[in-house]
C-alpha cells in the first residue's frame, strides 16, 4: 500500500514535470476551454431567447455544461486509448514486466493528465463562468457533499466502463473504432449532449435502465436538485450496485483477456 | 534446481487468414483462422551466472520465448519455471529479480532527462537511496553516461539511449537479464563498450545473462553457451566451441602462393579445389590432417609466399544453418 501510494505520487510529479516542460500545451488548453464555453454560451443563449428550452433556465443549463465539463475532465480517463496504444504498439510488453500492476500505471498517469487539465483547463472555464455568465450554488452545504460522494462513484462507473470496452482491444488489435463507440454510448444516454431531462419520455425510461447515466448526470441532478431530496439516497444505491456488477465483470474479463495477450511483433 | 527452466514449452499464434477469393463479407462475419507454432517442444535449463546467447533467424521464435520467460506470454503447452517459480502467475514477484531490455523499445521517459527515469526506477523497484545512488554512479561510470544523464532523453543519439536503457535494466541488481538484440543499430565502439559492460558486470555480481542477438561479434564475445532455434525448434544447445565443431563442416581449406608456378601437389588428404599457376587451394578433412601439419607439409617442399587457411566462421556457419 505504502509502496502503491510512493508509486503514484512519483509517476504524477513526473507526469506533471513533463506537462509543463511544453508551454504551447498550457495556453492551448485553456484557449480551447474557454471557446467550448464561450460557444456553448451562445448556443443556449439562442435557443432560450426562441423559447424552445422547455422547463429548464440558461443559468441551470450552462450551470449543468460548466460542472460537466470539469468532472469529465476527470471522469473521461484515457485508459481505453492507452491500453489501445500500448497494445497496438507492443510497448505493453515493457509496462507488464514492471514489478507493480498495470492498472496502478493507467490510474497514476491518468489522474496526473487530470490535475494539469484542472489547472490549466477547468479552473479557467470556471472563473470565467463564475464571473461573467453566473453559476447556480449547490442547494445546501449537504447537497454539495452528497454530490462530490456521487461524482467519485459516477467516476469508478466510468472507468470501469471504459476499462471493459478497452479490454476488446486485446481480441481485436485495434481499438480505435471502439473508442469513438464508447463515446457515443456517453454522450447519448449518459448526459454529456443535453440534460436528461430534455429527452422525450421513452429515451429517459431506457436510460435509466443503462449503466451510462449513472457516471455523470446522477452527480450534476444532485447538485442541481433535480433529484427530490428523498431520492437521493437511492440514487446513490444504485451507483453502488452498478459498481459491484461493473467490477465483477471487469475482473472477469480482464482474467480472459490476460490469458488470451498475444503481444503485438513476437 | 535451475535458474531457468523451460520443459516442452510450446507456443501457439492464432492468425488470421484473409482469403482473396472469399468476399469480404464473408470474411469478416466468418473470420478464417490458422495456426502458428512459434516455439514448439523447446527444453533448456539455465544456471545462475551464465552467459547464453540465443540464436535463430528472424522469427524463429526468440522473442516469444523470452515473452514466456518473463511471464507477459502463457505457453500454450509446457513448463516454465523462472527462480522456481511460474512467470506469468508471479509476473511482480519475479519482476523485482529480473531486467529485461527490448532492443528496438525505450523504458525512458521521452520528455525527461534521463535521470528523472532512475529516479522512478528507484521507487519502482523498491530501493534504498543508499544503494540506489551507489549502483546509478556506478552505473554511469561503466557505460560512460556522466556526459547526458541530464539531458532530456528526445535529444539523446541512439547509442546515449540504449546506454541509459541497459543501465536502467541492470540498477536494481537482477539475478536474471534478458537482452532482445541490445546492440542493435549501433556503432562498432557502442557495441564494444557494452559487450565490456556485460561481461564485466556478469564476472563481478553473476547475473545469468540471455541474449538474443544477429551480431556474431556478440556472441564471440559475450556467449560462452549458444542455443540456436530455427521454425520453433531447438536445433543446438552447448558450448560454443563445441558449436563450431559441429557445425564447421568436416573440411578446411588451404590456400597456398607459390614464390614459382609449381605443379599440383599430390597427397592423399589434399583435394584439389582450384590451380592456377603459382596460386593454389585444397580442401583437407579435419580428421585426416591437422592445419599445422597441412601448413608445414607444403612449406618444407616449396618455397612459399603466403599461406591461408580458412574455416568456416560464425556468420558463414549460421549463414548456411538459416539458409536451410
Amino acid at each position: 500500500m505504502v509502496y502503491s501510494i510512493k508509486l503514484y505520487t512519483q509517476i504524477i510529479a513526473k507526469e506533471a514535470q513533463r506537462f509543463f516542460t511544453y508551454r504551447v500545451n498550457i495556453l492551448s488548453g485553456c484557449l480551447t476551454a474557454l471557446f467550448m464555453l464561450g460557444a456553448r454560451y451562445a448556443l443556449w443563449a439562442a435557443l432560450f431567447a426562441a423559447g424552445n428550452a422547455g422547463q429548464s433556465s440558461l443559468a441551470e443549463t450552462m450551470t449543468y455544461f460548466v460542472i460537466c465539463d470539469i468532472i469529465m475532465i476527470w471522469l473521461a480517463s484515457s485508459y481505453g486509448n492507452t491500453i489501445g496504444e500500448d497494445i497496438r504498439s507492443g510497448d505493453i510488453a515493457q509496462k507488464l514486466i514492471k514489478p507493480c500492476s498495470y492498472h496502478l500505471m493507467l490510474v497514476s498517469s491518468f489522474h496526473a493528465t487530470s490535475m494539469t487539465s484542472t489547472l490549466t483547463r477547468a479552473l479557467p472555464m470556471f472563473i470565467i463562468a463564475v464571473i461573467f455568465i453566473g453559476l447556480l450554488p449547490p442547494a445546501s452545504v449537504v447537497t454539495l457533499f452528497v454530490f462530490l460522494l456521487s461524482v467519485i462513484l459516477g467516476a469508478v462507473i466510468y472507468s470501469l466502463i471504459d476499462l471493459i470496452i478497452s479490454y476488446t482491444a486485446f481480441w481485436l488489435t485495434d481499438y480505435w473504432c471502439l473508442s469513438w463507440f464508447k463515446r457515443a454510448l456517453f454522450v447519448l444516454f449518459g448526459g454529456l449532449a443535453l440534460p436528461l431531462w430534455f429527452y422525450p419520455g421513452w429515451l429517459y425510461e431506457v436510460c435509466k435502465y443503462l449503466p451510462f447515466q449513472y457516471t455523470i448526470y446522477t452527480p450534476l441532478a444532485v447538485y442541481l436538485g433535480r433529484i427530490p431530496s428523498g431520492q437521493v439516497v437511492f440514487s446513490i444505491a444504485l451507483q453502488l450496485l452498478w459498481i459491484c456488477i461493473l467490477f465483477l465483470l471487469e475482473r472477469i474479463i480482464w482474467m480472459y483477456a490476460k490469458h488470451k495477450m498475444t503481444v503485438q511483433g513476437g | 534446481m535451475s535458474q531457468i527452466n523451460l520443459s516442452e514449452v510450446t507456443k501457439d499464434y492464432k492468425i488470421r487468414i484473409r482469403n482473396n477469393n472469399r468476399s469480404k463479407i464473408a470474411d469478416f462475419f466468418r473470420p478464417q483462422y490458422d495456426i502458428k507454432r512459434a516455439v514448439d517442444n523447446v527444453n533448456f535449463s539455465v544456471e545462475p551466472g551464465e552467459m547464453v546467447g540465443y540464436i535463430g533467424p528472424n522469427g524463429a521464435g526468440k522473442s516469444t520465448t523470452i515473452k514466456m520467460l518473463t511471464g507477459i506470454l502463457t505457453p500454450t503447452g509446457g513448463q516454465v519455471s523462472v527462480f522456481g517459480r511460474d512467470p506469468c502467475r508471479n509476473r511482480k514477484k519475479n519482476a523485482l529479480k529480473m531486467g529485461v531490455v527490448f532492443g528496438q523499445r525505450s523504458q525512458l521517459l521521452w520528455d525527461l532527462p534521463v535521470q528523472d527515469t532512475f529516479e522512478l526506477f528507484k521507487t519502482m523497484y523498491k530501493m534504498e537511496q543508499g544503494i540506489f545512488t551507489k549502483q546509478r554512479d556506478r552505473l554511469v561510470e561503466m557505460l560512460d553516461m556522466s556526459g547526458f544523464i541530464a539531458q532530456a532523453v528526445r535529444q539523446l543519439s541512439l547509442g546515449q539511449r540504449m546506454r541509459a536503457n541497459l543501465a536502467l535494466c541492470f540498477l536494481h541488481q537482477p539475478e536474471v537479464v534478458y537482452l532482445d538484440e541490445p546492440t542493435i543499430g549501433l556503432d562498432v565502439l557502442v557495441k564494444e563498450r557494452i559487450r565490456d559492460f556485460l561481461k564485466q558486470i556478469n564476472k563481478e555480481q553473476g547475473t545469468t545473462i540471455l541474449l538474443t542477438t544477429h551480431d556474431t561479434q556478440d556472441i564471440e564475445q559475450i556467449a560462452e553457451r549458444l542455443i540456436l532455434i530455427d521454425n520453433g525448434q531447438l536445433l543446438f544447445d552447448g558450448g560454443r566451441e563445441s558449436f563450431h565443431k559441429q557445425y564447421q563442416g568436416t573440411e578446411f581449406m588451404i590456400e597456398i602462393e607459390f614464390v614459382n608456378p609449381t605443379a599440383e601437389l599430390v597427397h592423399k588428404n589434399f583435394r584439389t579445389h582450384k590451380v592456377e599457376g603459382n596460386r593454389h587451394s585444397y580442401w583437407v578433412p579435419y580428421s585426416k590432417m591437422g592445419r599445422g601439419e597441412a601448413i608445414s607439409y607444403v612449406a618444407n617442399d616449396h618455397p612459399v609466399a603466403d599461406i591461408k587457411v580458412s574455416e568456416l566462421g560464425l556468420e558463414d556457419i549460421l549463414k548456411n544453418i538459416y539458409a536451410e
